[in-house]
């Protein structure tokens, strides 16, 4: 992204949104985790709450049960009515009977009994003649509807009462049952009476009651001769001859099934509103966070606009600042320590460089000067030379002279513009060096020659040392350029009778030129500048017009051409030391 | 009419003082500052010629100084720096005229002329006096309407009295105006010149034009 201020924005709102997104999971994450934690623990609890009070219901159910049965148990009696056998319990025994006696299946057990004396006839009448009997009005009742309730006694003679409520059915019981259950065992089963389920208790007890009625015989009917008499003894204590009975006690288990359901109903109504409020809670939840999240996510938006706003402003003061600098006025117009630390550095190189634009532009602007002045001085006087000629007749020898005038000034301007043309090669990278095998001592030597006469019009002592040939793969042209020029230089700035040195020594791979001269010197401050192009350490110096300050920075400009270094040393007054070190290849 | 060169040039100083000692100016010349910064102080000059760039001191420095000392002298800046800046600078500094170079000749010797006139507060360049006219541009003479030839020094000592018309002026006066610092003549010469002056302008014309003030020196005659 280029813009700043989108970046920011976006990537703010982009941590923000994951920052909230995870935050706002978390929350929800932890809240559903504590939330269905609390679910699993009141539905637990329900339904143990549930199974308790089915468990407390069936427990009362069953207590009503045994209570009824042992009310029951008292209240038993049996009665013994002589001659009165009964039949249906003794089929079976009838029907073992049948093959003695074929019309009279039931008769062999009571001609039996009739015709046995002593204990046995005795025993077998009271087993015949036995009926269980029950006061019904005193039956306690619990159910509303009596109808519901099913009572029935068996006894293990095959005595059988049974409640009303029963009608023509009957609490299943078989021999085996029977014999199961222990004296005083009671036992709980569900079992199915006249296709509707109920609830049974067994329970097993002795009898208590037991009365004998003798009576009258029917009419018709000779009389039995007498009673069996219990064997040895009073009736009252013919005990052990008592038989067992089970009191079944049952009740409808469909109103208590529609408790059950009912319940049931009811936990499941509460089940379904826990999930309901479970759920709710968490919706609730949710809807909270997301209002939350986008409340904050506004928010942001907003904050974030402001912030980035309030962020930026040193940069578009700034921004703003830098759009008001022009080549006219370089400075930047507004104090940079009012910016915060980050941008201060920027300021500081961007005023640094702005000061050396400024320099370099007042720098190029003093060279245009200088190079106008330069070119413009000699062509108006070449031009009013030739004006003032022309305005008269002249005599032949004023017209030489009008004409070597001009010669000079043509060839200061071709110098000037040779050195200028020199400068913008430089600058264009055109410049080639043309390597070959160079003897330094002799181009040093020729280069002295050279410039001798300039020295000597000076009264100024030129001294060239150079022991030995130094060979060097290098422009000899360049080189010469060089050497030609520090020596103009320490000549032109010399003071009278002063002297000029060229040493030439051999360094480590490549050469030492130095030029020394007993000149004004060069002031620490300009000694930074000299190389610079129309730099001149006195603006207004006398005899410019040869270089214009360009011969530094073309020496400059062949050095670094050549890859080697140049360096000044000077002391105010005394003199300057030039030194050039030159790579030997 | 008398001309501070400073210009450090040699080359063009020698062709402008050519080119105005033809044109019957009086030119002493300084190659650079401080020197023109004394000669300007101590002669009358009529203008001051002044480059910008000079060793020691330069132009510019030294219109300030000689402005804020109360120097009137007329100044001509004549120089290479031709940019708008430089212009207003120089003019603002308290130049009457800014010439740059190159130039033409005619050019600067009509910029002088005009200064001259100005510092005459005299618009138009043709001085009439009597039955006299001096054109100061085209450099002519006519009395009565018969045209009268003149040397540059005879015009130039003319042209020097009818800008002063009516008052009288000394020898020296007349002498260091006329001649520059190199002229080895006394202010004798200017009797010459007056015998000379005389004879052609006033020979054969009536009323006399110029006048002798014994003792004190000489004088164009005022108006009627």
């Amino acid at each position: 992204m280029k813009s700043i201020r989108l970046s920011l924005i976006v990537y703010l709102l982009l941590l923000l949104a994951l920052a909230l997104g995870a935050v706002s999971s978390f929350a929800y994450w932890t809240t559903a985790q504590t939330v269905e934690a609390r679910r699993q623990t009141t539905h637990d609890w329900l339904l143990a709450q549930y199974a308790e009070r089915d468990r407390r219901e069936r427990f009362k159910l069953d207590s009503e049960l045994l209570t009824q049965a042992r009310a029951l148990a008292g209240l038993a009696q049996t009665q013994t009515q002589w001659q009165k056998a009964r039949f249906a319990s003794l089929f079976s025994l009838g029907l073992l009977s049948a093959g003695l006696a074929p019309a009279g299946y039931v008769q062999v057990p009571l001609w039996l009994a009739e015709g046995a004396r002593g204990a046995l006839s005795y025993r077998l009448h009271r087993m015949l003649s036995t009926d269980v009997h029950l006061a019904e009005e005193e039956l306690p009742h619990f159910a509303d509807d009596p109808q519901t309730e099913y009572f029935q006694v068996n006894s293990e003679w095959g005595m059988l009462w049974k409640s009303p409520s029963l009608g023509d059915a009957r609490l299943p019981l078989d021999a085996r049952g029977f014999a199961r259950l222990r004296l005083y065992d009671w036992r709980f089963d569900d079992v199915t009476v006249a296709g509707r389920p109920v609830r049974r208790i067994m329970l097993k007890v002795p009898l208590a009651r037991f009365r004998v009625v003798w009576l009258p015989p029917p009419g018709g009917r000779p009389p039995m001769p007498s009673p069996p008499r219990p064997p040895g003894g009073s009736e009252r204590y013919l005990e052990g001859g008592a038989p067992a009975i089970v009191i079944q006690c049952a009740t409808d288990l469909a109103p208590l099934q529609a408790a059950r359901d009912e319940l049931l109903r009811k936990r499941d109504e509460e089940l379904a509103q826990l999930e309901a409020d479970a759920r709710a809670t968490l919706v609730a939840l949710r809807d909270r966070l997301l209002l939350i999240g986008f409340a904050c996510f506004a928010a942001a938006v907003g904050g974030g606009l402001l912030l980035v706003r309030v962020g930026l402003a040193p940069l578009r003061r700034l921004s703003d600042a830098v759009s008001q600098v022009s080549e006219k006025d370089f400075r930047l117009p507004f104090d940079g320590r009012s910016l915060p630390r980050e941008l201060r550095p920027i300021v500081e190189r961007l005023s640094q460089t702005l000061e050396q634009l400024r320099r370099a532009f007042a720098r190029e602007k003093q060279a245009a000067a200088d190079i106008s002045h330069e070119l413009r001085t000699p062509v108006a006087a070449l031009l009013t030379t030739l004006e003032v000629a022309l305005r008269k007749p002249r005599s032949a020898e004023e017209y030489r002279e009008v004409l070597r005038d001009c010669q000079a000034l043509g060839q200061q301007m071709s110098l000037l513009v040779e050195r200028l043309l020199t400068l913008a090669r430089l600058d264009a990278g055109v410049d080639t060096l043309r390597p070959q095998s160079v003897n330094v001592a002799t181009l040093a030597a020729e280069c002295a020659a050279l410039v001798r006469p300039l020295a000597q019009a000076r009264h100024l002592q030129l001294e060239v040392d150079c022991p030995k040939p130094i060979y060097l793969q290098t422009d000899p042209d360049k080189l010469r350029e060089i050497i030609t020029n520090l020596l103009h230089n320490a000549i032109e700035y010399n003071r009278p009778n002063g002297r000029v040195a060229l040493v030439v020594a051999p360094q480590d791979r490549g050469v030492c030129l130095e030029v020394r001269d007993t000149g004004v010197g060069i002031a620490p401050e300009a000694q930074a500048h000299i190389f610079e192009r129309f730099y001149r350490v006195d603006p207004s110096r006398e005899n410019a017009g040869l270089h214009a300050g360009l011969g530094l920075a073309i020496v400059k400009g062949y050095v670094d051409l050549m890859g080697g270094r140049i360096a000044v040393e000077s002391v105010e007054g005394e003199g300057s030391t030039f030194r050039v070190e030159l790579p030997a290849a | 009419m008398r001309v501070l060169l400073i210009e450090d040039h040699r080359p063009l100083v020698r062709a402008l003082q050519q080119g105005l000692e033809e044109e019957g100016f009086a030119v002493d010349v300084a190659y650079d500052g401080e020197v023109g910064d004394y000669k300007a102080r101590t002669a009358d000059y009529d203008v001051i010629i002044l480059d910008v760039m000079l060793p020691k001191g330069d132009g510019f420095s030294l219109l300030n100084k000689w402005r804020r000392d109360g120097l009137q002298t007329h100044v001509l800046l004549l120089t290479a720096r031709s940019s708008l800046e430089d212009k207003v600078q120089g003019l603002d500094l308290g130049a009457d005229d800014y010439l740059t170079k190159p130039f033409q000749l005619e050019e600067l010797l009509a910029r002088l002329r005009a200064l001259i006139r100005r510092g005459h507060q005299a618009k138009d360049p043709v001085l009439r006096l009597y039955d006299l006219e001096i054109d100061t541009a085209a450099r002519t003479v006519k009395r009565a309407g018969q045209p009268i030839h003149l040397t540059p020094r005879e015009f130039a000592l003319l042209r020097f009295l009818a800008y002063h018309r009516g008052q009288v002026v000394s020898r020296s006066q007349i002498w260091e105006h006329l001649y520059d610092e190199n002229d080895e003549t006394t202010s004798n010469v200017v009797d010459v010149y007056i015998r000379y002056l005389r004879n052609k302008i006033d020979k054969g014309f009536d009323p006399p034009l110029i006048l002798t003030r014994w003792g004190e020196g000489y004088m164009l005659r005022g108006e009627e």
